[in-house]
């Protein structure tokens, strides 16, 4: 049974506020469906305890038991949603689907279907599959705040549309991981004006890493050492917030997304 | 202290046209940061890690003649736990008919000086070790408690010692190449080993270079060439150390001599805990010693307590019992040393006769030429501090002499761009082939988090820290909303001692031997016949907890479920393992108690910050309650836990709780437990995890 649309369009017009969740979760448990008004209702109360500086002990119970029923019920819950056609993967997030896992044809096809059903504001890319002149210029990508684009065969030119993208502006992490990203790309990056909120971006396995190395001992990090390629563009573009990850643990690295 | 004060004199600062700049310093991009001087280091690192062999052990020739080969690259403890547990079912379909053989050099804690290891034996008893610590459940006094370093090299030694049908291969390990369908594996010496299968249990790595960078001359540590040799010379008489190689057991610290420590972590106080004691390798102790921290000193207290006589809090009491590192300033409580916060070294000069022209014959002499080295140290990012064991400050260090220097660097992470980057480490061997590499997903359904790294044909593996510290492995996992990975959340659930942010001991044993299907043996006797089961309750995952004590079900009036919940939480509340069955009888209590406590103020509908930040206060208070979960009197009196507790929380429940505690008839509340029939179930065993499975390789040829 899908969703009552006015539920859905009071998530999707304001994906911040609890409200129109816990009406989600109070009509699921009234329709038989209380295993995810359960996990609304915790995922909500983990979210709000994950914002606090001591989160508590519950929290860790709350994290543990989200995962566990994502885990056994996740995938009828996206059938449920009418999102499992379309994604390879997703992650629920306060109570409804807000990462989604998918190639960039079929974001590039199907997105005004997509964000008609989930407030979507993370972003698995899986392939580019040669659209990635659409994908960047999509306008849907407003209001995504982390991108994934690990091992799709990013290039130069491919860095260089995101960073002239003017849909990203909300983007605050992204994760070019294991592609082909040089130098040309990273100039682009950093001369870009419209990632005003980007705070960490992942270059591991790329012909260049330019963001901050380190050196740690059972984990701590002890110095931190920017090469010589953060080193220029810092020079050429001034100071640059996604070169410097604000960890303190390696195991931190790379830092979280939502 | 004199020789602080009249080194670090502010008012006679290094000047230009005189020292250092008239000593002759060496210039770092000519003499230190070439490309051609970078190419070399891994030779250099080589070299250094000849300190680590083991003079004694013969150089065996490699007599591997039918290849391939079944590779286990690493002789240390994440080495042998992989070779134990290798004797699953699994793991001999996995070996197969290949032969093992051990690449490596010697376990580096056979030469590390007797130290306690920081960790209670419950949580050093590895998978599928045969020889353990003894334990009987009866927890030991302070001194006895934590494992002794050459007591755990020992057992690490008897274990490897049953395979003594396998071939080792005293050697470094430079590449892995791969040539389908085998692999290439490519020894320091040149020689070439094909193998068919390979596991890379080889730690994080070794600390590594320091050296100033041609780019960046402001990083690393500027020596002359004559230190550089030193520090790279395996031989135990010099100036200049790594930290690694200073606690070994043959290094004498200077009797009566200055030694300076970089480096604020756990390795670098107990580099300067070896100088301080007498009779090191014929050494020691030193007159003073001097520990600098780039940041602040508190990342080298952590949790576990081992080191924390060496500091003291701002108003001369220990540090208390706590879950994560000492917070606030800290000061040393040894006369002899000094801490200084946000400094770095800056260079590292010996005395020559222009120093004695420059300072005076007062504070440098002939006698120093030879014998000392002159440190200059710049500020760091932080607020700079020096002081001493009276807490007081003394003044900002320009500059010190030394007989000693110990570089505690750490190890290098970052690009592989750089030359320094993940050197010698596993993620730097299958650099080639590393896009083939993705997650060990868990073999069951006990747990949800992965063990480590594997090729698509699961041929490569990468196990233990070197697998689940390793970029790689990162980048493949997801975070919660509470930013941690379903790894992180495991091992936060593990008693405090054991969260090395994932390089402890008990992590990197438990997730080998699960990668291993250790656990899957069938023939394990009862009470152990829990197919997929790690029943040390200190490590077990919480759905190993229920499984186990659902066996159990008819024997306890508890909740099972909620039981195994109070225990899996209670475990993340402690600093020590769970020790007998008392203590976890009374930390569930505790936890259950605690719950029922907070439970009216679980948030449904009226959810906002406020009132989630009240039930936050509360499971606060409860958690401060829980602290009293590492309930052993040893602990919370010998630490001064109550101290913590009585500032702050509830001191009338306390009260009660002490008198409880110290009522032999507070433990009979346990009997709702019905310890005749759970307790001899849930026996001491399961504190352990000391299962012993059938050790029929004995039985090989």
């Amino acid at each position: 049974m899908p969703t009552p649309q006015p539920i859905l369009r009071a998530i999707l017009a304001a994906p911040d506020d609890d409200g129109p969740r816990l009406a989600l979760a109070d009509w699921c448990e009234q329709n038989g469906e209380s295993s995810r008004a359960r996990m609304i209702r915790m995922q909500l109360e983990l979210s709000a305890r994950a914002r606090l500086d001591n989160p508590g002990g519950r929290a860790y119970e709350l994290a543990t038991d989200t995962a566990a029923l994502a885990r056994s019920d996740g995938d009828r819950w996206l059938r449920f949603d009418e999102l499992a056609p379309y994604l390879v993967g997703y992650r629920y997030i306060r109570g409804c689907v807000e990462l989604a896992r998918l190639d960039a044809g079929t974001f590039v096809a199907h997105a005004p279907e997509l964000f008609a059903l989930a407030p979507i504001r993370h972003l698995d890319i899986t392939a580019l599959g040669g659209f990635a002149a659409e994908l960047f210029t999509s306008p849907w990508l407003r209001g995504i705040r982390s991108l994934s684009l690990r091992s799709t065969g990013l290039d130069d030119d491919g860095l260089a549309a995101i960073a002239a993208s003017p849909h990203l502006a909300e983007l605050e992490w992204l994760s070019l991981a294991e592609n082909a990203v040089d130098m040309p790309g990273l100039e682009a990056l950093a001369g870009s004006r419209g990632l005003a909120q980007l705070a960490y971006v992942d270059f591991f396995g790329n012909p260049v890493d330019p963001a901050e190395q380190y050196t740690d001992d059972q984990g701590v990090i002890l110095e931190r050492r920017l090469p010589a390629q953060g080193q220029a563009l810092e020079a050429r573009h001034g100071p640059l917030r996604w070169l410097h990850p604000e960890v303190s643990l390696i195991i931190d690295l790379p830092p979280p997304r939502f | 202290m004199t020789w602080l004060l009249t080194l670090r004199d502010p008012n006679r600062p290094p000047a230009a046209g005189t020292f250092p700049a008239d000593a002759n310093p060496p210039d770092p991009s000519a003499e230190h940061g070439s490309a051609e001087q970078q190419q070399q280091q891994p030779k250099a690192v080589h070299a250094y890690l000849q300190s680590f062999r083991d003079p004694q052990e013969a150089t065996k020739l490699n007599t591997v003649d039918q290849p391939p080969v079944y590779a286990i690259i690493g002789r240390g403890f994440a080495a042998t736990v992989n070779r134990s547990t290798l004797q699953s079912e699994w793991g001999r379909t996995r070996i197969g008919a290949l032969q093992v053989v051990h690449i490596g050099y010697p376990d580096p804690w056979r030469r590390y000086v007797s130290h306690n290891m920081n960790q209670d034996v419950e949580l050093l008893t590895l998978p599928g070790y045969k020889f353990q610590e003894p334990l009987d459940g009866v927890p030991l006094p302070p001194a006895q408690r934590y494992l002794d370093s050459k007591h755990f090299a020992k057992i690490n030694a008897d274990q490897q010692g049953l395979y003594f049908s396998e071939e080792v291969i005293p050697s470094g390990v430079t590449k892995i190449e791969k040539r389908d369908p085998h692999y290439v594996i490519h020894l320091d010496d040149g020689r070439t080993i094909v193998a068919g299968k390979i596991d890379i249990c080889t730690g994080t790595g070794q600390q590594t270079l320091i050296k100033p960078l041609a780019q960046d001359p402001g990083y690393g540590v500027d020596m002359t060439e004559e230190l550089w040799v030193e520090y790279f010379d395996p031989s135990p008489d010099k100036r200049v150390f790594a930290a690694e190689m200073y606690v070994l057991d043959n290094i004498r610290p200077v009797a009566g001599g200055y030694v300076c420590v970089t480096g604020a972590s756990p390795a670098g106080i107990q580099a300067m805990e070896h100088a301080l004691c007498e009779d090191r390798g014929g050494g020691g102790p030193v007159a003073a010693g001097l520990l600098v921290a780039s940041r602040t000193m508190n990342d080298g207290f952590p949790a576990i307590g081992r080191l924390d006589d060496h500091a003291q809090d701002a108003d001369g009491n220990p540090l208390p019992v706590r879950q994560g590192l000492a917070r606030g300033s800290l000061f040393p409580t040894r006369s002899k040393v000094c801490f200084a916060e946000a400094y770095k070294i800056e260079s590292i000069q010996p005395i020559t006769h222009d120093h004695i022209a420059v300072f005076g014959a007062g504070e440098v002499s002939e006698a120093d030429i030879g014998q000392t080295l002159l440190v200059t140290f710049r500020t760091n990012r932080g607020t700079q501090r020096l002081v001493d064991s009276n807490r007081h400050d003394l003044g900002p260090l320009v500059y010190g002499k030394f007989h000693q220097v110990v570089i505690g660097s750490g190890r290098t992470r970052g690009g592989r761009q750089d030359p320094e980057k993940e050197l010698g480490s596993a993620l730097d061997l299958v650099w080639d082939f590393h896009r083939d590499f993705d997650n060990i997903p868990f073999p069951d359904a006990a747990g949800d988090f992965p063990l480590g790294l594997q090729t698509g044909d699961g041929a490569v593996r990468i196990l233990g820290a070197a697998g689940i510290n390793n970029p790689k492995f990162l980048r493949g996992l997801e975070r919660n909303e509470l930013g941690l990975t379903a790894l992180g959340m495991y091992e936060r659930s593990l008693p405090a001692q054991a969260r090395v942010n994932g390089e402890g001991v008990t992590l990197a044993g438990a997730t080998i031997a699960w990668a291993n299907r250790f656990y899957e043996l069938s023939h394990f006797q009862i009470p152990f016949r829990d197919g997929g089961l790690y029943l040390n309750v200190n490590v077990a995952t919480l759905a190993q907890l229920e499984a186990r004590l659902g066996q159990m079900a008819s024997e306890t009036t508890r909740d099972i479920s909620q039981l195994a919940r109070d225990i899996y939480y209670a475990r993340h509340e402690r600093v020590g393992p769970f020790m007998s069955k008392h203590q976890l009888a009374h930390a569930a209590e505790y936890f259950e108690w605690a719950r029922e406590r907070t439970r009216d103020t679980e948030i449904r509908h009226d959810l906002h910050a406020a009132a989630a930040a009240r039930e936050a206060a509360l499971w606060t208070e409860q958690l401060r309650f829980a602290g009293r979960l590492n309930d052993d009197p040893w602990l919370f009196l010998g630490h001064r836990q109550w101290g913590e507790h009585t500032a702050t929380f509830a001191p009338g429940f306390i009260a009660e709780d002490r008198d409880r505690m110290d009522s032999l008839m507070h433990l009979l509340q346990f009997l709702a437990y019905r310890p005749g029939t759970f307790f001899n179930h849930l026996n001491e065993r399961m504190m352990s995890g000391d299962i012993t499975p059938p050790y029929d390789y004995l039985r090989r040829p």
